[in-house]
């Protein structure tokens, strides 16, 4: 395969559609600024912009490793990730707070972000070990394990999001890999079971959130506050927008988490309707064209690694969107190349690569 | 491929999978679109319009009250600043320093300035809280001396109320306080802001959308932590609109110290329109407490007075109207042609019926007397012999006539309707049966029958004048700020209650002669040259009679309420008085003394008399005994 192959394969709708999301987040992001922060230099702008330098890096390093040497090596980013979460836990324990990142000098990482690419590595590898074509729920057990482990351990950072994400990447994965119908009806209705459970294990603030977004007028002032404030700010966007940077809500600081969880209502009150149609439109381009390379694919490792990858991106993108506008409760999702934040940049870059590695050489195996 | 299994290869069955969730991620796009397009669309300008309003505060200027005038344009009450220092915690150094600071200039505890900064921590920063109220001018020039030691600290003049007569008339003119959260959410209070004061009782209350005026506002652009962002929008305040009394300033002065050290009411009121010259209410307060913010001392002072000097009893106190009634069952007599003025009807001192007996107030007569000598000497006895001929109906029918039994309908709030019995109205209030010596009693006052001040005033003036039930009023014009008419207020005609004129001049001629015959019971409050037409009359609080009235050995609350209602001259009356005063020292004649004051300076005002050289009138009233017979 020469370089010049990969340059023909390589899928240019998917990388200029991303950079185009790119250069928009970055826009919406000084859009974003409030009036105090006349230094622009100082800003959360400059650092994302440097985010993305950094994560373009990073996404041309994944391409040119093929996919199949990363799922190799899968079960040592893994456990990499598991033992990273674990410092993160146990750091947070002796400083008795919530504690998500680990500092590396200049940048913070959020080892449970990274986890999202290691768990889809990880079950790539072993359902393309295990080469069925329906698993029944004992043989589920160990991808449950794989899964369970941090999504519980995520949880417990606490850190709701993104314990979610790996959770619905995970089982989204277990799905497509064929599961019974008749396992997939018992780990449902074991879901069902467990679900109370889990609720009853749940932080207060995160209880309060899920009953907030199902009744949010009844606490205007408390955590019901996100959820009013960003509807505010994507109706008051009506149909061409306010304008750039004059997204009152956000350069005033009304709303809360302006430029990680509600970017799309910093956006969307800038733009308008208008604008937030062509923004979703970019997505559902990037989205479809990630199922299309997933189901143009001839190989179960690509299949299921590049599902897991493009469900990173959709989840996010359908998350984050629907909490803004009041139609999910409001977990910590980023919207990918948008929201601030570097590792969940890098994580989605990484997505987009993992999906661009693999549509780049789907000729190479085909003949094997 | 299809379903032949390969190495690393693909079912079908993952890949229908896989186009499953493609569906459902389509179908959820499509409901993100719909809700955007209802938000942005469809909800947009509702949103548009919250968004605006989260950006921006409004502080609200308040607009100065309001003055309360004189017929003759005096000033009763107005605004005078008050002086307060203010803080604006954003605007501040070292608000602990500079707290310390204040405190130590103004003798003021720094632990109590710095409650009153922690108490009012939810509000926005960019607010000023009042750290210290109505600083006198010693301080504020010293707070002037210190200022650039006090950043953030400033001088807050804020318009309060200013009663220039103190107590005088407090409960005509009324109160103000700050807005409850109540009232803000009563619709005729739309137009008042949260930190707005308005009127409570009295003319303030009742002309509370005039006197109010138009708040201003300073609109300001605000983050959410309240600091301001952006320019200030200022409109101006606009001041309320004055109010033209008819209150006669001097009257009005004359009556409240007359009144000042006793518990009652007096009404003066121009019988041809009713146009109220003076009210007083005693004993009063001060209504300034109220706007300068009142200690709680001080308001239990005020409430648990058993006087209860907020009250007016010029409107609001219903009371047994004792003889000055007498009015109403001779009015009935006449109609019913049970008597006519002149025929002599034998009454003694004791009346009976069946087994009970009914006294007169004089045990000494004895003789066949006309309706001249009934109403001069007040004899019970005459009365009786015609209440035994009438149904009660029939003198409330009088009553209601005169207006008794029914709010006069003054410009003035929480009026008291008074009470007329009937034999129905009875069952249904006091759940007793009636029976025909209550008749006997109604008919000299006593008994269910109850009536305020104004409505007596009122009545009497209708006898005055011929007939014309008038409404009284005390407000008669209102102007703005500007100078522009906004409301003129006319003299309302309630009935015209047709009497026979010989039957008016009868009762006119009776209540000449209390106040001018032999034996009247009112004959020191003759007025030199004038006829001075009037009615007295005695309450009892308890059933208990005594022989001898004297003050000193009865408790103040069992002494009984004296009344006294007139109005002169008799012919072209100018002016018509009652005076109330309850656990009265000396009974009605000592009324009258107060009526004659009024009447006598009033005329005097009009041309119509002089005081005579020889200050006759003061020492009548020192020669005034101390008893009296109870029961004019």
């Amino acid at each position: 395969m020469k370089l010049s192959d990969n340059i023909k394969n390589f899928d240019f709708i998917l990388f200029f559609t991303v950079i185009i999301i790119s250069f928009l987040g970055i826009v919406n992001l000084l859009g974003s600024l409030s009036l105090e922060h006349h230094e622009l230099l100082d800003s959360y702008v400059m650092r994302q912009i440097i985010w993305f330098g950094i994560s373009f890096f990073v996404m041309f390093a994944i391409i040119s490793i093929d996919y199949n040497t990363l799922i190799d090596i899968a079960y040592y980013i893994y456990g990499i990730v598991l033992i990273l979460i674990i410092i993160v836990l146990v750091k947070g324990k002796i400083s008795h707070g919530a504690s998500r990142w680990i500092s590396l000098g200049l940048f913070t990482i959020q080892p449970s972000e990274l986890m999202k690419i290691a768990l889809i590595l990880v079950l790539a590898k072993y359902f393309t070990n295990a080469k069925k074509k329906y698993y029944k729920l004992t043989d589920l057990i160990i991808p449950f394990l794989i899964i369970i482990i941090p999504v519980l351990l995520i949880a417990k950072e606490p850190d709701l999001g993104t314990s979610l994400i790996v959770f619905f990447v995970g089982c989204i994965i277990v799905y497509l890999s064929g599961i019974k119908r008749v396992s997939m009806a018992i780990a449902m209705f074991f879901a069902v079971v467990v679900l109370p459970l889990i609720w009853e294990h749940l932080k207060a603030y995160q209880k309060s959130r899920i009953l907030i977004f199902l009744h949010p007028a009844k606490a205007s002032l408390g955590a019901g506050y996100n959820i009013i404030q960003s509807e505010i700010a994507v109706g008051a966007g009506r149909i061409f927008g306010d304008g750039f940077r004059r997204g009152s809500q956000s350069i005033l600081n009304f709303l809360p988490a302006k430029q990680t969880d509600f970017i799309f209502s910093t956006y969307a009150q800038q733009f308008g309707f208008i604008g937030s149609i062509i923004l979703i439109v970019l997505y559902f381009i990037l989205i479809i064209r990630g199922f299309q390379i997933v189901y143009n694919t001839k190989r179960l490792p690509a299949f299921l690694l590049g599902s897991g990858a493009l469900f990173i991106i959709t989840l996010h993108t359908v998350i984050n969107i629907g909490m803004a506008i009041g139609l999910l409760p409001v977990v910590g999702v980023p919207l990918p190349f948008f929201s601030y934040g570097g590792t969940s940049l890098i994580v989605d870059i990484s997505a987009v690569a993992i999906l661009l590695n693999i549509s780049m050489r789907r000729y190479k195996y085909q003949s094997g | 491929m299809s379903s032949a299994f390969n190495e690393n290869g693909i079912f079908k069955s993952q890949k229908k999978r896989l186009n499953f969730l493609a569906l459902i991620f389509s179908a959820v796009c499509l409901l993100i679109i719909a809700r955007i397009f209802f938000l942005q669309v469809i909800d947009g300008n509702h949103y548009y319009y919250l968004a605006k309003n989260n950006a921006t505060r409004v502080i609200y200027l308040p607009a100065p009250r309001g003055y309360i005038l004189s017929n003759t344009g005096k000033i009763l009450v107005d605004n005078e600043s008050s002086f307060n220092i203010a803080v604006t915690i954003t605007h501040t150094k070292s608000l602990k320093r500079e707290l310390h600071l204040v405190a130590s200039m103004f003798h003021k505890k720094y632990s109590r300035l710095y409650k009153i900064v922690k108490k009012e921590e939810f509000l926005p920063n960019y607010d000023s809280i009042i750290l210290i109220r109505n600083l006198s001018i010693k301080n504020l020039s010293l707070f002037e001396v210190n200022k650039l030691e006090l950043p953030g600290f400033f001088i807050e003049k804020i318009p309060i109320r200013h009663y220039k007569y103190g107590d005088m008339g407090a409960q005509i003119f009324g109160y103000v306080g700050l807005v409850s959260s109540k009232q803000l959410k009563e619709k005729k209070y739309s137009y008042v802001n949260p930190s707005d004061i308005v009127g409570e009782t009295g003319l303030e209350y009742y002309y509370q959308k005039y006197l109010h005026g138009k708040d201003g506002e300073k609109r300001v652009v605000v983050n959410s932590f309240g600091k301001t962002e952006g320019k200030v929008v200022i409109k101006k305040p606009k001041m309320g609109d004055n109010i033209y009394s008819t209150l006669n300033l001097a009257l009005e002065k004359l009556a409240y110290k007359l009144m000042k050290k006793k518990e009652g009411a007096v009404i003066a009121m121009n019988p041809n329109n009713g146009k109220i010259l003076a009210m007083v209410s005693t004993p009063s307060f001060n209504p300034v407490y109220f706007s300068k913010g009142i200690s709680t001392k001080e308001w239990d002072k005020i409430v648990n007075n058993d006087e209860h000097p907020l009250q007016n009893k010029a409107i609001q106190n219903s009371l047994a109207p004792g003889s000055t009634f007498k009015i109403v069952g001779a009015l009935a007599g006449l109609e019913t042609h049970l008597i006519t003025p002149n025929k002599k009807i034998f009454a003694g001192p004791t009346y009976k019926l069946g087994n009970a007996v009914f006294y007169n107030w004089n045990p000494d007569q004895d003789s066949k007397i006309n309706l001249y000598t009934a109403l001069e000497e007040s004899v019970d006895t005459y009365f009786y012999s015609i209440a035994v001929r009438l149904h009660i109906s029939q003198i409330a029918y009088y009553a209601h006539l005169l207006g008794f039994g029914k709010k006069t309908g003054i410009d003035l709030p929480a009026e008291n309707p008074g009470f007329i019995p009937t034999r129905k109205l009875v069952y249904k209030v006091y759940h007793r049966r009636w029976y025909k010596g209550s008749t006997l009693s109604s008919i000299i006052g006593q008994s269910y029958v109850s009536v305020t001040p104004i409505q007596l005033i009122e009545a009497y003036s209708a006898i005055a004048n011929g007939g014309y039930l008038y409404r009284p009023y005390i407000v008669s014009k209102i102007v703005s700020s500007s100078g522009r008419t906004v409301k003129e207020i006319k003299s309302r005609l309630i009935r015209r209650i047709k009497l026979k004129k010989s039957y008016v001049k009868a009762l006119k001629k009776g209540l000449y002669e209390v106040v001018n015959g032999k034996n009247g019971t009112a004959t020191n409050g003759r007025i030199r040259g004038i006829s001075f037409c009037g009615k007295t009359g005695t309450a009892q609080i308890i059933s208990k009679t005594y022989s001898i009235y004297d003050a000193k050995y009865i408790p103040r609350k069992d002494r009984d309420n004296a009344w006294f209602v007139g109005f002169a001259p008799m012919n072209h009356p100018k002016i018509a008085v009652v005076v109330l005063e309850m656990h009265a020292k000396f009974l009605g004649a000592h009324a009258a003394v107060v009526a004659q004051k009024i009447v006598e300076k009033y005329l005097e005002q009009k041309g119509m008399w002089k005081p005579s050289l020889k200050k006759r009138k003061n020492n009548k009233n020192k020669n005034l005994p101390s008893f009296i017979y109870t029961s004019f």
